[in-house]
């Protein structure tokens, strides 16, 4: 198996492609040390791990946008001898429905930076010393296809769009300052995916399908692996589109 | 690998340019995972050892048929040898490519009609043939993977190349469209950039050519090929780069 004796963490990790992901590599034969912040999710995470095999996984409860947390994160890596895979899927969530940029407040508009960019940066900085030490890492962030076009501007997500721009440029930095250490950066740019961040909002209508959680986590990890031996820079992955529905006369006819 | 992984065991796959470099290593890449391959190639004498190869391997079966992949009645018969032969066209690798016409850089203003007609022809018009003759086949049977090679230098141009990157940008654009047109029909459509690989293309420089300090293996071409084939079915990779890794600082550990 492609990830056997290795430590992986994973931010996000208990929904969405950060769970599929951390499942993933778990079936691939990594110890998963999944991060998220809803007890009993965690708890259904640290089941599913355990199911997959008997290596020492951890599920933790931690606020990626705490330097506190995270170094308490890095303690449990620490425990069990370093780290190999840093993937940051962590994304705030904000309920109701998106508001316009002239309605959207402060608070929420800071909650997004804290946890999709600042979470990011915390997650990659606990693990960069063990992977310097190692002088071998991947690091992969979950940056975002933002449209079907690539990464352009989406009405109503000002703080999500910002924040999955910046992932990226950010990791293109720290893959230029890491790469002669060994260590591989990669932004991965995801388009729709059928998850709950982005059920009805305009984030998700635009590209004519969805890709399940699942399917991601393959190509992810299978990106991790061939990332090993050639540079993979900046993928972006969008679903196939789903073929039309009938026109709406089509099911009148039916009733 | 988890069941999601779409396997190519029993797979008819057609490459076209397949009696060296990227073709020749992504037919044995796909044929070791079990696929059957049409390999074509414009040359008949370097095909054969290819094919040969894949069928000394023991995984798929491997058929060679010589075509030129400017030819419209080739690339129709290639697809009819395919049906004939395996009973159905999974996918197509269109990998025939040219650098250059002649041997020697020249700049464009150097650069004789005949040619950028002959670069155009083999990589655009070729590929543009080579997807034509497979689409009726996978949208008959609703489901079917095109992938088109461009270039790095489908996204920026050089000097002394402008042929051959005006061909490899065509082929993005060209794949782009095609996408839109099928892609809601089962027929899965990429593109994919390789930076530097250590092929037979970098002669058709002649001595001017400084061929790059870090390259690519072909093999590196054919996993990856082979994984954008195994991808879930809800997802695809866009314009894809794949490029050498970097090299690595020389170590030195610090005595404590």
């Amino acid at each position: 198996m492609s990830f056997e004796d290795e430590v992986a963490l994973v931010t996000g990790a208990t929904s969405g492609i950060g769970r599929t992901i951390a499942l993933e590599l778990a079936r691939r034969g990594a110890t998963v040390v999944g991060v998220g912040r809803d007890p009993a999710r965690l708890a259904a995470l640290k089941a599913e791990l355990a199911a997959i095999s008997d290596a020492n996984h951890a599920a933790i409860a931690a606020d990626v946008a705490s330097e506190a947390d995270m170094e308490r994160v890095k303690a449990a890596l620490a425990e069990r001898g370093g780290v190999e895979v840093c993937v940051a899927s962590a994304v705030a969530k904000i309920p109701g429905f998106p508001p316009r940029t002239k309605d959207l407040s402060l608070a929420d508009w800071n909650t997004q930076i804290d946890v999709n960019l600042n979470g990011v940066f915390l997650a990659n900085k606990i693990c960069i010393d063990m992977m310097l030490e190692q002088g071998d890492g991947d690091i992969v962030n979950i940056a975002s296809s933002t449209t079907p076009d690539g990464l352009k501007g989406t009405p109503m997500a000002p703080a999500y769009c910002a924040s999955k721009f910046a992932i990226s440029a950010y990791s293109k930095t720290i893959a230029a300052e890491l790469a002669e250490e060994g260590i591989r950066v990669h932004a991965f740019h995801p388009g729709a995916i059928d998850t709950p961040l982005i059920a009805n909002t305009s984030l998700g209508m635009a590209y004519g399908g969805k890709m399940s959680p699942e399917s991601v986590a393959v190509a992810l990890v299978g990106l991790i692996e061939l990332g090993r031996e050639m540079g993979i820079p900046e993928p972006f992955f969008l679903p196939v589109p789903q073929p039309r529905a009938a026109p709406a006369t089509a099911s009148e006819d039916t009733k | 690998m988890t069941d999601l992984t779409e396997s190519l065991e029993g797979r008819a796959i057609i490459i076209t340019g397949a009696a060296g470099g990227i073709g020749a290593a992504a037919a044995k890449a796909v044929a070791a995972k079990g696929a059957n391959v049409l390999v074509v190639d414009l040359f008949a004498d370097r095909l054969a050892p290819v094919a040969e190869a894949v069928n000394a391997a023991g995984g798929g079966r491997a058929v060679a048929f010589a075509a030129d992949c400017t030819s419209e009645d080739d690339m129709a018969k290639m697809a009819e040898t395919c049906l004939a032969e395996f009973g159905a066209i999974d996918a197509l690798v269109a990998a025939a490519g040219i650098l250059r016409a002649s041997e020697g850089l020249k700049t464009l203003a150097q650069m004789p009609y005949e040619e950028f007609r002959k670069v155009v022809d083999v990589n655009l018009t070729g590929t543009f043939l080579a997807n034509r003759a497979v689409l009726p086949a996978m949208l008959s049977a609703k489901r079917g993977d095109i992938i088109n090679i461009s270039s790095v230098s489908g996204k920026h141009g050089r000097a002394f190349d402008s042929a051959y990157s005006a061909s490899k940008f065509g082929v993005i654009g060209l794949t782009e469209s095609l996408a839109e047109e099928v892609q809601r029909d089962g027929v899965r459509v990429q593109s994919l950039l390789p930076d530097a690989v250590d092929t037979g293309i970098w002669a058709q420089s002649g001595t001017a050519a400084l061929k790059p300090r870090a390259m690519l293996t072909p093999e590196h071409l054919g996993l990856f090929i082979t994984y954008m084939l195994e991808l879930p079915r809800d997802a695809f990779v866009v314009n894809q780069v794949v490029a050498p890794i970097p090299q690595r600082k020389k170590r030195v550990k610090a005595k404590a």
